[in-house]
């Protein structure tokens, strides 16, 4: 039994913690307050997507307000996306209120376990065959799709003190994969930044700091999608979301510090790394 | 013609008003949200629950959906309301950067990207006014 002022204080300083990691690696926040919730609160599930996503808005809007202004967030690429985005996190909020009043909430932690080791893998083979040559992977290949959306730019790297241009490839996949991430922030009331990033380096070949930005950009109002169901359905409490709302914007403000001045190499490990910690939890959360 | 960051920062920096958009919601929301948390400490409204677990079966500080309500226990200086409100602002922060995207796109004469964007809008819309009335009277 957690009193309600305990509960504020503690919920406060994880959710900084979540807030830093989050930020510092593409993703919401929200992935680390949902078992928070369940697992040291005994939340049920539908609360703690509700408290999460809300913080998930706060995180990102909060770390993307700098990215933008910075000129490395690529506006056109987002709002593209967030077509897809939106729509995925229309249907997933719908999904997962009926999964969950049906009693079958288990078998979407399942799947969202699985999916998470597959980008786990996917992201660090990538990483590997990157080390060998020494650098990302960024496509500069014009192609018809992104010519005629405008999907590329340019932008300084701080660390390497260059400008750095890309060309968004294989658009179709992408905005698939954009769809699903938004089904998957709205099921699981994160922020589905894991997907976003894998969509943008996997399948645009954006530039990493590009990818992460954009997808912190989109985050927000793919989140505000699912959150205005969440919240007109009662699954946001305002006691519950306060300290998580609060928490997060703190720990992402001190992460977006972090990010624009390092060098992508160690973050990536470091994603890469939560991905399988998280993946566990999820699978873990699914079994009987 | 050169590809700009972001596609914009030509002559109103889109890349500015968008930030300052974003920066803005979020200050706002959160300082309602703290000072909602403070007077909480100070002075728990009556019947306030002791534990999370009363706090989720009681379903207490269920959102009020309509204004009046709102403002009915704004004016009552329930600290609940005053968090409630914070959390709108927040949610509607992402709303007003869309919104503020149609503007901007607009002022570039980008078509495509107007209707992209006022297509986001509306499915920010239906989620608002269509599916969530629909799921709040199907619990």
């Amino acid at each position: 039994m957690t009193g309600i002022f305990e509960y504020i204080v503690l919920m406060l300083l994880v959710s900084v913690v979540a807030g830093l990691v989050g930020a510092l690696v593409g993703v919401g926040g929200g992935i680390l307050v949902v078992p928070a919730l369940t697992l040291l609160f005994g939340v049920p599930i539908q609360y703690a997507i509700g408290a999460s996503i809300v913080s998930v808005i706060a995180t990102s809007s909060g770390s993307a307000s700098a990215y933008v202004r910075d000129h490395i967030t690529n506006l056109r690429i987002g709002m593209f996306l967030e077509v897809g985005s939106t729509v995925g996190a229309i249907v997933g909020a719908i999904t997962s209120i009926a999964l969950v009043r049906s009693g079958y909430s288990w078998a979407v932690f399942l799947t969202f376990g699985l999916l998470l080791m597959v980008s786990a893998y996917s992201s660090a083979v990538r990483i590997r065959d990157e080390r060998r040559k020494g650098f990302e992977i960024i496509n500069r290949t014009p192609n018809r799709i992104s010519e005629r959306l405008r999907l590329s730019g340019e932008y300084y790297d701080s660390a390497t003190k260059r400008s750095v241009e890309y060309i968004a490839d294989s658009v179709p996949p992408a905005f698939g994969v954009m769809f699903s991430a938004g089904v998957l922030s709205a099921l699981l009331g994160v922020g589905g930044g894991i997907l976003k990033v894998v969509g943008l380096d996997s399948f645009m070949k954006l530039p990493f700091k590009v990818s992460t930005t954009t997808s912190n950009f989109m985050i927000g109002v793919t989140a505000a999608a699912s959150t205005t169901i969440y919240y007109i359905g009662g699954f946001v409490n305002p006691v519950l979301a306060a300290p998580v709302a609060i928490g997060v914007v703190i720990g992402a403000y001190g992460g977006t510090k972090v990010l624009v001045r390092t060098k992508p190499g160690p973050l990536r490990w470091l994603f890469v790394a939560a991905l399988i910690v998280i993946g566990f939890e999820m699978l873990r959360q699914g079994l009987p | 013609m050169k590809a700009e960051g972001g596609g914009g920062g030509r002559k109103t920096d889109m890349n500015a008003v968008i930030s300052d958009v974003l920066k803005y919601g979020v200050v706002v929301s959160t300082t309602l949200v703290v000072v909602g948390v403070a007077v909480l400490f100070l002075r728990a409204p009556q019947g306030f629950p002791a534990t999370v677990q009363q706090l989720v079966s009681s379903d207490y500080g269920r959102p009020a959906l309509d204004l009046s309500a709102l403002f009915g226990g704004l004016s009552t200086g329930n600290p609940l309301f005053v968090i409630q409100l914070g959390l709108i602002v927040l949610l509607a922060t992402p709303v007003a950067r869309v919104a503020a995207s149609i503007v901007m796109f607009a002022a570039e004469k980008d078509r495509l990207y107007v209707a992209i964007t006022v297509f986001v809008l509306l499915v920010l819309l239906v989620g608002l006014f269509v599916v969530g009335p629909i799921e709040a009277g199907a619990g």
